[in-house]
């Protein structure tokens, strides 16, 4: 009997040309990705750069409308908090001072000053335990040096480098395993980032850390890396589970300094 | 309206938080048929703040792959749920 309905298309046929389309856009992306990628973050750079200096300046005008009483309020209590963060800097730096005299009568006085950067992209802007700085290979910088905080304070490694960009992961990034050592007995440990600033170790039981304890890093002029924020352990558990909060609320981050 | 999207979810990726870029790739799959401008912004996500040490997940483009797959699939779900209604 004749029909005159048509034939449905191949559906099969269908799904392999949608598979091809969708291979081909994504090998194209690989080829501009490996090419281009330096290219496009220098070029995206000055986005990013107008974009901190638009949320400082809206930051600066909401403070303007905030009532006078709440400043003022808010005022003593950051001097409050500025006048112990001087005397404990005060203490730090006494003892820096003396460390590094006793190390440079051993020959090993190594004073880098390191590089400045402004941060211009930091998380959650970025999914990534990432930061972007501004400093490049044009101001030194080479992939490996350590960023800190500029007081103080280990935050992780340069991984990639542009001409006046760098990419900097961090050491709390997730599943980023880092050796340090616990202050309180010397310990060495294993830190393992969990992503947003903190870390977790194992320890075994005998091992006595307490809330506050501080984690360092390895070498001869160790930095803070983290504070013991909470230790778990269940009866029948052979392990410590401590958690470890970074030194620096990783979202808030403006300024870095990366050396050797 | 498709041009519009990309553009404004390129924008949101230079300046906004991922919570709010990474969901609006998602929508625009499922709102555009064959959005395949979603491998492009995956591809942006991961160029711009991708690389530094995590080069062995998926050679360092998760979410242009992961893009890629969502696209791929949104098609045949899409025929599917015209069908049914």
């Amino acid at each position: 009997m004749k029909t005159n309905f048509r034939r449905r298309s191949d559906p099969g046929l269908a799904g392999r040309k949608r598979l091809t389309l969708v291979a081909s856009v994504l090998a194209l992306a690989i080829i501009v990705f490996v090419l281009l990628r330096s290219y496009i973050v220098t070029a995206v750079s000055p986005v990013w750069r107008a974009e901190n200096v638009f949320s400082t300046t809206l930051r600066n005008t909401i403070d303007l409308v905030r009532s006078k009483d709440a400043l003022i309020r808010e005022n003593e209590l950051l001097k409050q908090e500025l006048s112990s963060y001087e005397t404990l800097l005060l203490s730090y730096r006494t003892l820096e001072g003396g460390r590094d005299e006793v190390l440079s009568r051993y020959g090993r006085d190594e004073s880098v000053a390191g590089v400045a950067a402004g941060v211009l992209v930091h998380p959650p802007e970025t999914p990534y335990d990432i930061l972007v700085v501004d400093a490049g290979e044009g101001e030194g910088v080479r992939v490996g040096q350590r960023a800190s905080l500029p007081l103080g304070g280990a935050l992780g490694l340069v991984r990639e480098t542009m001409s006046h960009e760098s990419k900097v992961a961090l050491y709390s990034g997730s599943g980023e395993e880092t050796q340090a050592v616990l202050e309180r007995g010397g310990v060495q440990v294993t830190l393992v980032g969990k992503g947003g600033g903190t870390f977790k170790l194992d320890l075994p039981r005998e091992i006595t850390v307490e809330p506050g304890d501080k984690v360092l890093t390895l070498g001869l002029r160790p930095e803070l890396m983290g504070v013991v924020q909470a230790v778990d352990v269940e009866p029948t558990d052979s392990a410590k589970h401590v958690l470890v909060r970074g030194v620096a609320n990783v979202g808030s981050v403006r300024f870095v300094t990366i050396r050797p | 309206m498709r041009i519009a999207f990309t553009i404004v979810t390129l924008i949101f990726i230079l300046i906004a938080p991922y919570w709010l870029y990474l969901p609006l790739i998602v929508v625009g799959v499922i709102l555009f048929p064959l959005y395949l401008e979603s491998v492009g912004l995956g591809l942006a996500v991961d160029v711009l703040y991708g690389g530094a040490g995590h080069g062995d997940i998926l050679f360092g483009m998760p979410f242009a792959f992961l893009a890629a797959v969502l696209t791929l699939f949104a098609v045949p779900l899409r025929e599917h749920l015209r069908f049914q209604s």
